[in-house]
Order: C-alpha cells, then sequence, then structure tokens
C-alpha cells in the first residue's frame, strides 16, 4: 500500500467513523441536550411590585411552590416573570423553593444570576422564600457529606437549617433534606424522628412537606427509591395533606395517596418527559409553578405556565381526623 | 473535468445536510422554547442567524466539492475531505455552541442582560464552526492531493461553459484525468 493509499485508508476511516459517530451523539445527545438544558441566556423580569400586598391571616394564606428553577436561562426567567405577574394579580407572601436552586456553577458564584436577578421583583416586594434544599445547591454536596458548605450557602437565603418547619397562617410547612447525608446515610434517623415528632406536635389545619426529591413521580426519574417507604408511614400517620417536591423537571399531581396528594413541581427551568402512570392525576412536562391559596380547611391550587396559561387547577380539603 | 448528473446531485444533499447541521441546534432551541410555554425570547434571531450562515456556507461547500472534483486526480478523495468537513462541522456547530454557554453561564448572562444580544455569541460559535470544517476539508484534501491543487470558481463563471478550468497547472496537464486543455 503506497502512502497516498494509506492516507486514504486513514481519511475515509476517520469519516465513516465519525460520521456514525456525529449521527449518534447529535441526535442521541447534542440536539436533546440542548433541548433539555435551558443555556440561552434570558433577560431578567423588570416589573415592580406593590411591597407586602398580600393578606395572611389565621385562616387564611397565598403562597407558591416552585421547582428546579435554577438555570439562570431564558426559561427560568420567563418562569419569574409569570410569578411576578401572578404576584400581581394574587398576591402571596411566600414561595416554597423546592430546590435545585442553582444549576451550572456554585450557588456562592451565581446567587445573583439564578436568585436575585430573576426573582428581584419579588424580593423587593417583601416576598419570604422557603428551601427544601435539592442534590444541585451545593457543589461538593452530597457525595463528599460536607454539609458545613450547604448550610453556608442556605444560610444566604436564610433558611434556618438543612430540615425546618415554619407556619403561615392556617398551614404548618415542613422542609426535608432528601438528600445523602439526609434522609440517606449516615444520620437519616435524626430526621425522621424529628419529623415524627414536628407533625406530631403540628395542631394547624394543614400540614404541607416539601421536600426536593418525590416519594412518588411518574417523570424520568421516578420513584425515589426507598424514601416512599421512609415517609409514607409517618405522613399517613400523621395525616398529612399535601407533599411538594421538584427533582423531575415536569409537572404531576397524583391521586391521594394513603390520603395524601402528592404534586412534583419542578419545571422552574427546565423541562424533561413525563409518562403518566397509575399514580397520575395531571402531569405534562412544561415549565411551570404552582399558586396555592388556602382559605380555613379549603385549599386551591392552579399550576401555571411562563405565558400565563392554566395547566391543572384542582382544590383539597383538610384531612379530617384531626 | 465536469462532474456528471450523480455527483452533481450528490453534491447538492451535501450542500443540504451541511445547512441542517448548522440551522439544526436553532431549530431544537425554537421548538423547545415553544412546547414549554414561554414566548420565545431570542428564538427567532438565533434561527433567522443559522439559516443565513447556513445556506451561505451550503453555496461554498458546493462550489467546493465541484470545483475540487474538477481538480481532483481522484474523485473519492474529494468525498473524503467533504465528509471529513462534515463531520468537523455537525460536531462542531452543536457541541461548541453547548460548552461555551454551558461552561461561561456568567459571563454570557451579564452580557445578556446588560443588552449585549445572544444571537452574536451564537453566531459566532457558528462561523467559528464553519471555518473549523473549511479547515479540515482543506488540509484533507490537500493531504490526499498533493499534486492537484484546486482553482477556485466562486467568483469565476468561465468555467460554466463545459471548457474546463481557465487555468490549468502542469501537473494537473499530466493528469490521467484530465486532458491538456
Amino acid at each position: 500500500m503506497d502512502n497516498i493509499s494509506r492516507r486514504r485508508f486513514l481519511t475515509a476511516g476517520l469519516g465513516a467513523v465519525g460520521a456514525l459517530a456525529a449521527g449518534y451523539t447529535l441526535i442521541g445527545q447534542g440536539w436533546p441536550l440542548l433541548a433539555r438544558e435551558d443555556l440561552i441566556p434570558g433577560r431578567p423580569p423588570d416589573a415592580t411590585l406593590t411591597p407586602n400586598a398580600w393578606e395572611e391571616t389565621p385562616d387564611h394564606v397565598g403562597f407558591v411552590a416552585l421547582g428546579d428553577n435554577g438555570t439562570g436561562g431564558r426559561q427560568a426567567m420567563a418562569v419569574a416573570g409569570q410569578m411576578a405577574d401572578t404576584y400581581a394579580l394574587r398576591p402571596y407572601g411566600l414561595v416554597c423553593l423546592l430546590g435545585d436552586i442553582c444549576y451550572y456553577g456554585t450557588l456562592q458564584d451565581r446567587f445573583h444570576e439564578v436568585f436575585e436577578e430573576p426573582m428581584e421583583p419579588l424580593i423587593d416586594a417583601g416576598v419570604r422564600f422557603e428551601l427544601a434544599i435539592g442534590n444541585h445547591d451545593g457543589t461538593r454536596y452530597p457525595e463528599s457529606g460536607s454539609v458545613e458548605e450547604v448550610d453556608e450557602l442556605l444560610a444566604l437565603l436564610g433558611t434556618p437549617g438543612r430540615y425546618y418547619t415554619t407556619t403561615h397562617g392556617p398551614v404548618d410547612f415542613f422542609y426535608l433534606d432528601s438528600n445523602e447525608p439526609g434522609l440517606f446515610g449516615p444520620g437519616q434517623s435524626d430526621q425522621l424522628e424529628w419529623l415524627d415528632d414536628a407533625l406530631g406536635a403540628s395542631t394547624n389545619v394543614w400540614k404541607i412537606v416539601c421536600v426536593h426529591h418525590p416519594p412518588y413521580s411518574s417523570g424520568r426519574y421516578g420513584n425515589t427509591p426507598g424514601e416512599a417507604e421512609k415517609l409514607s408511614p409517618i405522613f399517613s400517620e400523621h395525616a398529612v395533606d399535601l407533599v411538594l417536591s421538584g427533582h423531575d423537571h415536569d409537572y404531576e399531581r397524583t391521586v391521594p395517596i394513603d390520603g395524601t396528594t402528592y404534586v412534583v413541581s419542578g419545571g422552574g427551568s427546565k423541562c424533561t418527559p413525563i409518562r403518566p402512570s397509575e399514580i397520575t392525576a395531571v402531569a405534562a412536562s412544561t415549565l411551570e409553578f404552582v399558586h396555592f391559596t388556602v382559605d380555613g380547611d379549603r385549599l386551591a391550587g392552579e399550576a401555571i405556565r411562563p405565558n400565563g396559561s392554566l395547566l391543572d387547577r384542582f382544590e383539597l380539603r383538610a384531612r379530617a381526623g384531626r | 473535468m465536469k462532474p456528471g448528473p450523480l455527483p452533481k446531485a450528490l453534491a447538492v444533499l451535501y450542500a443540504l445536510v451541511d445547512a441542517a447541521v448548522i440551522i439544526f441546534p436553532a431549530v431544537a432551541v425554537r421548538a423547545t422554547g415553544q412546547r414549554v410555554g414561554i414566548e420565545g425570547e431570542y428564538d427567532a434571531d438565533l434561527l433567522v442567524a443559522s439559516v443565513i450562515i447556513g445556506s451561505v456556507h451550503a453555496v461554498i461547500a458546493w462550489r467546493r466539492l465541484v470545483d475540487e472534483e474538477r481538480a481532483a486526480e481522484r474523485a473519492v478523495d474529494v468525498w473524503i475531505a467533504s465528509i471529513d468537513a462534515l463531520v468537523v462541522l455537525a460536531f462542531c456547530s452543536t457541541f461548541l455552541i453547548t460548552a461555551v454557554l454551558l461552561g461561561f453561564t456568567g459571563v454570557h448572562a451579564l452580557l445578556a442582560q446588560r443588552g449585549a444580544p445572544v444571537v452574536l455569541l451564537w453566531s459566532g460559535m457558528a462561523v467559528v464552526s464553519v471555518v473549523l470544517a473549511e479547515i479540515t476539508g482543506h488540509l484533507v484534501y490537500r493531504w490526499l492531493e498533493p499534486r492537484h491543487p484546486v482553482e477556485h470558481h466562486l467568483l469565476h463563471h468561465d468555467d460554466d461553459s463545459g471548457s474546463g478550468p481557465a487555468a490549468v497547472t502542469p501537473t494537473e496537464a499530466l493528469s490521467p484525468r484530465r486532458p491538456p486543455a
């Protein structure tokens, strides 16, 4: 084989292998990656909202649940913009962040882009943010078990701990750390014992648990292995009304499971496919957040897309037997 | 030598694929925007920029194929070089922009919020991809056909009469595929 023939063989081989690799990676990885992620920068909302315009009484509260909003891209900005528009129409004083508020870098580096910029109208209006930490909310967390870093990051949001409880009007909120360590691995029993005690001590009308990883989900990641086995008996024993989660980048509301309704609201900035299952009441792969209004023993939820259209509307009654 | 009908058709097909791999990342972004319920900030800009760059480069790639087919000793060398160029273009046009967007999120997000158009970043990466593909194609062709440099006729249409390139080098005149002019 002469020199030129060897060159032809080499370049033709590289071309053939490259063409196959290009076809496989572009169709299987590259284009889906561009579609799945939120990499295009976006403009932050510039709304000016009336501060403290919401009403919160012992019988009434309004709040929003938002998960997986940490890209800082145009999709995250679009969702944040609609949250500001919704506040203007129906003011609320609380945003339950369901985890993963920072992708593509550390929260310390990107706090301004992923949180302060998109949420500026709501921050300026005095809205409170409470976080259930996700698996992307610390660079070394959870792999190294470096919980100190996460604690530092949580301090940026004024979150009191990795798991904690708050009360707003007729609702007691319970925020869990579903990472490892946290709900799994060393120290898991501490949190479970705390949850059992905290739910047992709650005397409010509503008990709502916020946890990043969903115990039940029909989305891309599905049920978090082992989580339902740990949490469902406690939820059932203490008549938890609603569990709010993220992690799967979609929206899903389940039918009541042992009396508890589970909502996955992970469409804060990205979307992944979801295939409805036997537990699904409503499901969609879309950007969204959920606006809740609680009046006494009635809770109304509306899942809202960034263009303002309604994805789901549901109503719950506080569980009997309290 | 003037390419026959089949090489001409293949050259057109190649140009279409060339344009498609440049345009498709913008199509993916636009389709996602529509699917997930956002108004599509930048979508049209990115698509228009990609269509312009893809169309221009499709013409350039098609012309390069035709020119190289005329000058080459063996047509297969032209196709090997072109496929190699297309592979580089396909990888770069998707993964270069993805890597830049993913790797420097803070920088371009800050620029966008200060009014710098995202479409410039997007177009710049597409042009870099095109340049890398063209360099690859030319280098591979010259490596395979060291004695048959290409006479480019993008601006010279006198060869369309079928009489072949206006200038023929002594080396080309000795080529078994190319009778002396």
